[in-house]
């Protein structure tokens, strides 16, 4: 391994483990925030509902 | 593409002289390592046109983009600081020379998005918080043409500039062709994360009205 290769290697999967877990990462936040915003959403339609038939 | 410049790295472009090289094979981090660094260096600049937006005008957009810019920036630096000094140790037998202006000047980038990033989050976000963090981004930048002029001005350890740099710093066309495709390449990324982040602000404001608009009601 004197001609770096073990080292090349570690760099490259430390590099794709930081990119490739910070973008993970991101993802899995933006699938959380629209299931949250669909609850949301859904929870705000059947309020405007339940008060419409109030009235 | 990132991938496809390091399987071209791994396996289309020339190997370098052994003689010239303590560890011949590690030369080929280069193909990530400039991309990420010129990546870094872009972070700096969405960092600091997004302080200035924030600082100067008020504008919101201006306080997201510094807020991508110092995510982008730790992010890219820290690849850079990882990928860096991995090479060193087996080139130079040492990760980290001291005395090399270009590694310190970068090192204090990277700390500094690391600072702002860790800010965001421990800090209330207030009027003065924002410009306290933004003078940082502003001011911060200096340290880009600095750490890019570094290795033109005290050139020691860290080989010297690929672009525009002197006949000796002259690579060969298919490594040079191979190095662009990944600085290619990582401008895409980073330009997808970008909107990545910028979806899920406006997905956050979305559900803040709603909740809002939940709370109101019951």
């Amino acid at each position: 391994m004197a001609d770096g290769t073990l080292f090349l290697a570690i760099a490259y999967v430390a590099m794709i483990g930081i990119i490739g877990g910070w973008t993970w990462n991101l993802l899995s936040r933006m699938n959380e925030l629209s299931e949250r915003l669909s609850a949301a959403e859904a929870a705000l339609s059947d309020s405007a509902d339940e008060i419409s038939e109030d009235e | 593409m990132a991938a496809i410049t390091l399987w071209l790295g791994f396996t289309w472009a020339p190997s370098v002289n052994p003689d010239d090289w303590s560890s011949p094979e590690a030369y080929r981090i280069l193909y990530w390592h400039v991309p990420v660094a010129w990546a870094s260096f872009n972070a700096a600049a969405l960092l600091f046109i997004g302080s200035g937006a924030w600082f100067l005008k008020r504008l919101e957009w201006g306080w997201k983009l510094h807020v991508v810019g110092a995510n982008l920036g730790l992010l890219y630096g820290l690849c850079v600081m990882i990928s860096g000094p991995i090479w060193g140790a087996a080139e130079w037998g040492t990760p980290w020379d001291l005395t090399d202006v270009r590694l310190n000047t970068f090192a204090i980038l990277a700390a500094l998005s690391l600072y702002l990033v860790m800010g965001h989050q421990s800090q209330a976000d207030t009027e003065d918080t924002r410009d306290t963090f933004a003078t940082v981004g502003l001011f911060g930048f200096l340290l880009v043409p600095l750490t890019i002029a570094a290795i033109r001005i005290w050139e020691n350890r860290h080989p010297p500039p690929i672009i525009m740099g002197d006949e000796s710093s002259g690579l060969d066309s298919e490594i040079l062709l191979v190095m662009l495709l990944g600085v290619f390449a990582f401008q895409i990324l980073v330009s997808g994360q970008i909107m990545l982040r910028y979806l899920i602000s406006g997905l956050e404001e979305r559900l803040i009205v709603v909740q809002t608009k939940l709370d109101e009601r019951y």
